[in-house]
C-alpha cells in the first residue's frame, strides 16, 4: 500500500487561486495550440474539398449543406497517390532490418568495449566515438558519393547499410554493460561459456529495457527519415512513406487529400507513442543527458 | 611463455571479432566517404563532367568570391543566421517559462508533457504537410481570420513561419529536459529565497534560472549546431528549386547543388565548410562540458582534503 505523506492544507487565499488559475489558463491555451492542428488535420481529411471550401472555419466534419458527415474518398485517393502497398512494404523492410542490425551489431561492439580486453581498445573507442559524431547533414553528400561508388544507389540497401551502426547506441549500451554485475559473467566463464555465449545468453537479457528503448527510437527514426532516401533513391518504387508523402504534397493534390496522406503516414507513430510512452520518453532523457 | 602468447592472441581475436562489423562500417561509411568527399571537393566533378581533374582550392574560392555563379552562397549563410536568431532565443525563453509553469506543483503535469511531445513523434514530412495546409491561402489560419495571405510564399513571412514551426515542434522535447533539470535544483534554495521574502518571479529569476544554467548552455550550443543544419523543412515544403529566396538556407543551397545541379564537387566543398563550422561549435560544447566536470572534480577533492584535515 502506498503511504501518502501528510500535508497541512495549503493556505487558500485569493492570490494563490488567481495564480493557479493563470497558470492553468496559459497551459491549457498552449495545449490547444498543439491539439487543434492535429484535430483540424483529421477532421478536414474526412471532408470533401467542396464542403471544406463552402463552409468557413469549423472543427466539425460538415458537408456542404452544413450537416455532419464523414467522407472517406480522400483516403482512397491518398492510398493510390502514395502507392501505399509498395511504399509501406519498403518502409517496413528498411525499419525492421535497420532496427535488428542496429541492436545486434551495436550491442556486440558495446559489449566488447565494456568487457573484453584487446589491443588498443580505448584508442579505437575514442577515435570512433569522436569521428562518428559528424552530423548526418554533413554526411549527406559524402555518403551519396560512396553509395554511388559501391553501386547501391536506387536500392533499399542504400537506406539500410549507411545506418546500421550508431555511435549513440554503442555509447548508451556500453554504459549499461558496465553496470552489469561482473560476478554473473565470472560464474558463467567458470562453467565454460565462451564470450559470445555470455554476451548473448547472460548479459544481453539483463539490459533488455535499454534494448527496447533503443529499438523503438531506431525504428521511429528510420520511419521518418526523409532527406537521405530522397537524395539516394530516385526510383518511385523504392520510396518510403516519408518520401512518398513529400512527393504527394508537391504534386498539386487537393488540400483534403494531402491531409489524408499526412494522417496515414503520421498516425502509426503517434499511436505507438501513446502505447509505449514510458520507453520513448525515457530514451529521450538518456540520449540528452549522456549523449 | 608460448601458451601465454597463444592466449593473448586468442583474447585479441575475440575482441576484434566483436567489433569487426563496427570497424568495417566505420571504414566504409565514415572514413571513406569523408576522404572521397574531401578529394572531390578539390576537383571539378559533376554530372556534366564525369572525368574530373584536380583544381586545387578553386571550388572553395569560387564559392566565396564568385557572386555571379554562386549568388546565393553568402545570402544563404545570412538566412541561416537569421533562422537561428528567430528560433534559438524564442525557443529558450518559451522552454524556460513553460517548464517553470509545469514545475509549480500543478495537476496534470504528465498530461501536458505528453501533449507537447506529440510533434516530436510526428513524422517530419507529415508535420510539414499539416503546417503547409494550415498556412495555405485557404488554410486554417486564413479561415480563422477571414484573410487570404499566402504566408509561405511571401518573402517577408516565409522564414518566420518556418521558425515558428520549429519552435512549436521542438518545445515538448526541450521542456522534458529543462523540467528534469529544474527538478534537480535543491529545494532548500527555494525555501531560503522564500525566507528572504522573494516572490514567484524573483524565485524564478534568482534560483531557477541560475540552477539550470548548464542546461541553458546545452540548448544554446545544440540549438546553434542544429540551426546550421536547417534545410529539411524547406526541401519538404518548397521542393529543391524554390523562387522564395528568403528560405534558401545553407543546407538548402547544398542540397540544390547536389540534386538540381548535380555539381558533386561544389556540394562536397559546401559539406566540408559546414563541417568546419559545426566542428568549432562542437568543440565549444565539449569545452563547456569538460569545464563543468573539472570544476566538480576539484570541488570533490577540496571537500575530501578538508575532511582529512579535520580528522587530523
Amino acid at each position: 500500500m502506498k503511504k501518502t505523506k501528510f500535508r497541512f492544507p495549503a493556505r487558500i487565499n485569493g492570490a494563490t487561486v488567481a495564480k493557479k488559475t493563470f497558470i492553468y489558463v496559459v497551459l491549457i491555451g498552449l495545449c490547444l495550440s498543439f491539439i487543434i492542428p492535429y484535430f483540424w488535420m483529421l477532421i478536414t481529411s474526412l471532408r470533401t474539398e467542396l464542403a471544406y471550401n463552402s463552409t468557413g472555419f469549423t472543427l466539425l466534419p460538415l458537408d456542404e449543406q452544413g450537416h455532419l458527415s464523414l467522407f472517406f474518398g480522400n483516403y482512397k485517393e491518398a492510398f493510390t497517390a502514395l502507392n501505399l502497398g509498395q511504399v509501406l512494404l519498403n518502409t517496413l523492410i528498411v525499419c525492421v532490418a535497420n532496427t535488428f542490425l542496429n541492436l545486434f551489431l551495436n550491442s556486440l561492439a558495446a559489449y566488447a568495449f565494456a568487457r573484453l580486453k584487446f589491443f588498443a581498445k580505448n584508442t579505437i573507442f575514442k577515435i570512433i566515438l569522436f569521428s562518428m559524431m559528424v552530423p548526418g547533414t554533413v554526411m549527406l553528400v559524402p555518403n551519396f558519393l560512396i553509395c554511388d561508388y559501391l553501386g547501391i544507389t536506387d536500392s533499399l540497401f542504400a537506406l539500410i547499410l549507411p545506418f546500421v551502426m550508431s555511435v549513440y547506441n554503442i555509447f548508451l549500451l556500453r554504459q549499461q554493460f558496465l553496470g552489469v554485475d561482473k560476478g554473473i559473467e565470472e560464474a558463467a566463464r567458470i562453467e565454460g561459456a565462451g564470450p559470445f555465449r555470455i554476451y548473448l545468453r547472460i548479459v544481453l537479457p539483463l539490459v533488455k529495457p535499454m534494448m527496447v528503448v533503443l529499438g523503438i527510437t531506431t525504428f521511429m527514426w528510420n520511419y521518418g527519415n526523409y532527406l537521405w532516401p530522397y537524395i539516394v533513391n530516385v526510383d518511385p518504387n523504392l520510396r518510403t512513406l516519408a518520401t512518398s508523402l513529400a512527393e504527394l504534397t508537391g504534386s498539386g493534390y487537393d488540400l483534403t487529400v494531402q491531409l489524408a496522406g499526412a494522417v496515414i503516414v503520421s498516425a502509426p507513430m503517434i499511436i505507438v507513442f501513446f502505447i509505449l510512452q514510458k520507453y520513448i520518453v525515457g530514451g529521450t532523457m538518456e540520449g540528452a543527458v549522456k549523449g | 611463455m608460448k601458451a601465454y602468447t597463444k592466449q593473448l592472441l586468442k583474447r585479441n581475436a575475440t575482441g576484434y571479432a566483436f567489433i569487426l562489423p563496427l570497424l568495417i562500417y566505420f571504414i566504409v561509411f565514415q572514413l571513406a566517404p569523408m576522404i572521397i568527399a574531401l578529394v572531390i571537393s578539390f576537383t571539378d566533378y559533376s554530372l556534366a563532367n564525369l572525368d574530373p581533374s584536380f583544381v586545387g582550392f578553386d571550388n572553395y574560392i569560387e564559392l566565396f568570391t564568385n557572386k555571379a555563379v554562386y549568388q546565393n552562397f553568402w545570402s544563404s549563410l545570412l538566412t541561416t543566421f537569421l533562422y537561428m536568431l528567430l528560433t534559438v532565443p524564442t525557443s529558450m525563453i518559451l522552454t524556460l517559462i513553460v517548464s517553470a509553469l509545469l514545475n509549480s506543483k500543478i495537476k496534470g503535469e504528465k498530461f501536458f508533457k505528453t501533449i507537447f511531445y506529440i510533434p516530436s513523434v510526428t513524422v517530419s514530412v507529415a508535420m510539414m504537410v499539416m503546417w503547409k495546409q494550415m498556412l495555405a491561402p485557404d488554410g486554417l489560419i486564413n479561415q480563422i481570420f477571414s484573410s487570404n495571405i499566402d504566408f509561405l510564399n511571401n518573402e517577408s513571412t516565409a522564414l518566420v513561419m518556418i521558425a515558428l514551426m520549429s519552435v512549436w515542434g521542438g518545445l515538448g522535447y526541450n521542456v522534458l529536459i529543462m523540467l528534469s533539470a529544474m527538478k534537480n535544483i535543491d529545494p532548500s534554495l527555494y525555501e531560503a529565497a522564500e525566507m528572504d521574502g522573494a516572490g514567484a518571479f524573483q524565485k524564478f529569476l534568482y534560483v531557477t534560472v541560475p540552477g539550470v544554467m548548464p542546461t541553458i548552455f546545452f540548448f544554446l550550443v545544440t540549438g546553434l549546431i542544429s540551426g546550421f543544419q536547417v534545410g529539411e523543412q524547406m526541401v519538404i515544403i518548397y521542393g529543391t528549386a524554390t523562387q522564395v529566396g528568403s528560405v534558401r538556407t545553407y543546407v538548402y543551397e547544398m542540397f540544390y547543388q547536389m540534386r538540381e545541379m548535380s555539381n558533386f564537387s561544389v556540394a562536397s566543398a559546401m559539406s566540408y565548410f559546414l563541417f568546419a563550422i559545426i566542428l568549432v561549435f562542437t568543440l565549444i560544447q565539449f569545452r563547456l562540458q569538460n569545464a563543468d566536470a573539472i570544476k566538480e572534480r576539484r570541488m570533490l577533492k577540496k571537500i575530501k582534503r578538508e575532511a582529512a584535515n579535520e580528522k587530523n
